[in-house]
Parts: structure tokens; sequence; C-alpha cells
């Protein structure tokens, strides 16, 4: 059965509901510690609420995680198959030819992309 | 003899100096003509004026971050006051102030007393105001349906003006569109706004027109020319000082040059975003670098 594709936003309230829980805290009391409001970070937690940049620092301040590893997570919960497999591969190319397969993926991305000033 | 300067009308004249400069991005210049014009009411001895007066000089004073100061002032004066204007125009401010200190549901709350009491005084202009301001607290909120209908009843009532207040309402009405999956209507909006803002002559309307157009070009995926507008934005808001705008705008660039495949200069945006706003958080670039920061983030959160 195919995988429903799961919005970021989704997946960032996630992410935040898991960490809140692995750190034995209800809603109330991370909301209180990051000064904002118990029903809005419920709504985080389900996705249904788009996060200020300050809130989503202070969370992971309050959590006190490397941003990396936050998004690390949320990063293998949002690639397909289809996508591991093509990092499957490209870890397997030599140094050079990894090289030459960014420049391609930037070459593409570009394509077409530019306006004229 | 030479003829005495009659107060009310240097009180006036000051006032118009204040909306001059407010129009041209110089906040600092316009405290300076409001305060001169506060003391002159001051003088003439009339309460509702020195009310007004004050009331002129704190939206300017909360736009330059002087929350604290005018706050209980304003909230006294709601209170005692039995002049219309002075209840709306304190109001008004006080939910400029909730903004300011992110209380978004104060924000709301006195957004929608001013917009009772413009009713009152059926002054068109000031209930489109009270409705671009419910908007924001809308927005704030998350409710981008709602803050859309608010945005567009203010341009409704606008309708045929050509001001800044217009052209910035119309950012706004683009903005909630980009949010709700409208995005040609996003896009017709905000360049409608930009347009008009660059008629009108106004940095503010301006800058935040040009904020949502790189948001919505970069929801789009045209990231060139989400930097150009992202990077007007960001010269417009460093002429008044404009925090907020200068911190999202950076945010934005960097998400452009990164979806156009310049990850060392998205970094060095996100970088420079840091080390401005998020001094002691150094992971902050990484995780910028790594997730769609505009499929997540509310620019007016």
């Amino acid at each position: 059965m195919a995988r429903r594709p799961i919005r970021q936003v989704q997946l960032v309230g996630r992410k935040i509901r898991q960490l809140r829980k692995a750190n034995d805290l209800t809603q109330t009391e991370l909301s209180s510690r990051i000064g904002i409001q118990q029903s809005d970070l419920s709504r985080m937690e389900k996705g249904e609420y788009r996060v200020s940049l300050d809130n989503l620092f202070k969370i992971l301040a309050e959590f006190r995680m490397s941003i990396g590893e936050f998004f690390d997570e949320i990063a293998e919960e949002s690639v397909s198959p289809r996508d591991l497999e093509v990092l499957r591969n490209y870890k397997h190319l030599d140094e050079e030819a990894q090289k030459e397969v960014e420049d391609f993926i930037a070459f593409k991305r570009n394509q077409g992309k530019s306006p004229t000033e | 003899m030479a003829d005495a300067v009659n107060p009310r009308t240097e009180y006036e004249a000051l006032k118009e100096r204040a909306s001059s400069a407010v129009n041209q991005g110089r906040l600092t210049d316009a405290l300076e003509f409001f305060d001169r014009a506060h003391d002159l009411a001051s003088d003439l001895g009339e309460a509702d004026l020195e009310d007004l007066a004050f009331c002129n000089r704190s939206a300017i004073a909360i736009r330059l971050g002087e929350v604290e100061d005018c706050v209980p002032q304003l909230r006294q004066m709601l209170l005692r006051t039995s002049d219309t204007q002075v209840a709306r125009h304190s109001a008004y401010n006080l939910s400029l102030a909730c903004d300011a200190r992110k209380d978004y549901k104060k924000e709301l709350f006195y957004a929608r007393i001013a917009y009772r009491y413009s009713l009152e005084l059926e002054e068109t202009e000031h209930e489109a105001s009270a409705l671009n301001q419910i908007g924001n607290a809308l927005v704030a909120l998350n409710d981008f349906q709602g803050g859309f209908e608010e945005y567009r009843k203010a341009d409704l009532l606008l309708r045929g003006e050509e001001s800044d207040r217009r052209a910035v309402i119309l950012a706004n009405v683009g903005y909630c569109c980009l949010l709700t999956g409208r995005t040609e209507q996003g896009f017709q909006a905000v360049i409608r706004g930009l347009r008009m803002a660059r008629r009108v002559a106004s940095p503010f309307a301006e800058s935040l027109a040009r904020l949502c157009l790189a948001f919505a070009y970069l929801q789009v995926g045209r990231p060139w020319y989400g930097l150009r507008h992202g990077s007007a934005a960001l010269e417009l808001a460093e002429q008044y000082d404009d925090q907020q705008t200068m911190k999202h705008a950076l945010l934005l660039l960097g998400e452009a040059y990164k979806q156009g495949g310049k990850q060392q200069v998205a970094r060095e945006c996100f970088e420079l975003l840091q080390r401005t706003y998020y001094p002691g958080m150094s992971q902050v670039p990484e995780m910028l670098l790594d997730v769609d920061v505009c499929r997540v983030i509310n620019l007016r959160g």
C-alpha cells in the first residue's frame, strides 16, 4: 500500500509531541515554559499550526536538542523508498562522481528558472 | 506687528509633517513632530485634543519598539474617556502594542473594540484599519481564512482609494490567499498591492508587499524572482529599521538561494539571520538548510 504523503508541518508537529513525551512534559508544562497557549501547542502537535520562527527556536532550545538531529529524524520520515535508493547509489560513487551528480542536480534546478534581470 | 502663530494651526501643521514623515519611512522624525504636537495640545488645555495627540505619538513610538511606556496611559485613556474618537484611537494603539508583545488574543480583543468605535464614528478609513488589524491578529493566530475575510472587508471599504493603507491590505489579502491554496488570487492581490505602494511612494507598504511576493515565488518554485523581491524588501526595511521585516527577508533570501542550488550563499544568509536575531543558537543555519521552512513557518506569527 502506498504511503500517504505527510505534510512537513505535520511532521514538525509530530516531532514536537514525541520530544515532549520523551521529556515527560504535559502540554501545559511545555507551553508555559515556552510562553505560548496550551491550545496553540496542541494545534502545533497536530500539524494544524504554522509555527513562528521565534517559537520554533524556543521549542528546540527547551529540549536542548541539536537542531540537525531534530530535522534529521523528520527527513527520515519524509523520504520515500525511491529517494532512499537514489541516496544509496549516490553513496557508492567515488568523490569525483558524487561532485558530478551534485553539479548536474544544480544545473537541472537552475535550468529555465533564472529570469533575465 | 508680527502675527502670532495660531497654536491650533501649528498643531495641525506638525501633524501633517509627522504623517508625511511616516509615509516616507522616517519614523524618528515623525515621533519628534508628534511629540511637539502633543506639547502644543497640552498648552491648549483641551483634554480630548491632548489625548488624541498622545495617541498619535504613541502609535509611532510603538512601531519604534517603545511599547511599555505607552500601554498604561492608553489603557487608562480607554477606560476614562467619553470621546469616541479617543476611545477608538487608544483601542487601536493598544492592539498595535499587543501585536508588538506577540499577545495576539489581546490584539484581537482591542482591534475589535477599535472597530466598534470606528463604526460609531462612520469613518471608513478607520474601519478599514481596524479590520486590517483584526486580520493581522487572526493570521498570527493561524486563522488564515478568518484573516482573509477581514482583509477583504477592509479592501472593499477602501475601493477606489489609492493609499499606503490599501496597498498593505492588498498584500495581506494576497498572503492569506497563498496560505489557503489560492495561489493565483494571492499573486494578483500582492502584485496589485506592490504597484499601489510604488505609486503612492510608501516604502513600508512596498517592503511588506515585496516580502509577500518573495514568499509567493518561493511557494511556486521560482527562487530567482523570490530573491529579487526579498532583496528589495530587505533594502527597504533597512531604511526605517523594521527588524521584523529584515528578519523574514533574510529567511526568504536564504530559502531563495537554497532553492536555486546556491547552498553556500544560503548558509551565509541563514548564518547572518542567526547571528543577528538568535545569538547562541549556532545550529540554526543547518536546520534551515534541511527543511522547506516556507511550508511550516508563519511569517506573521
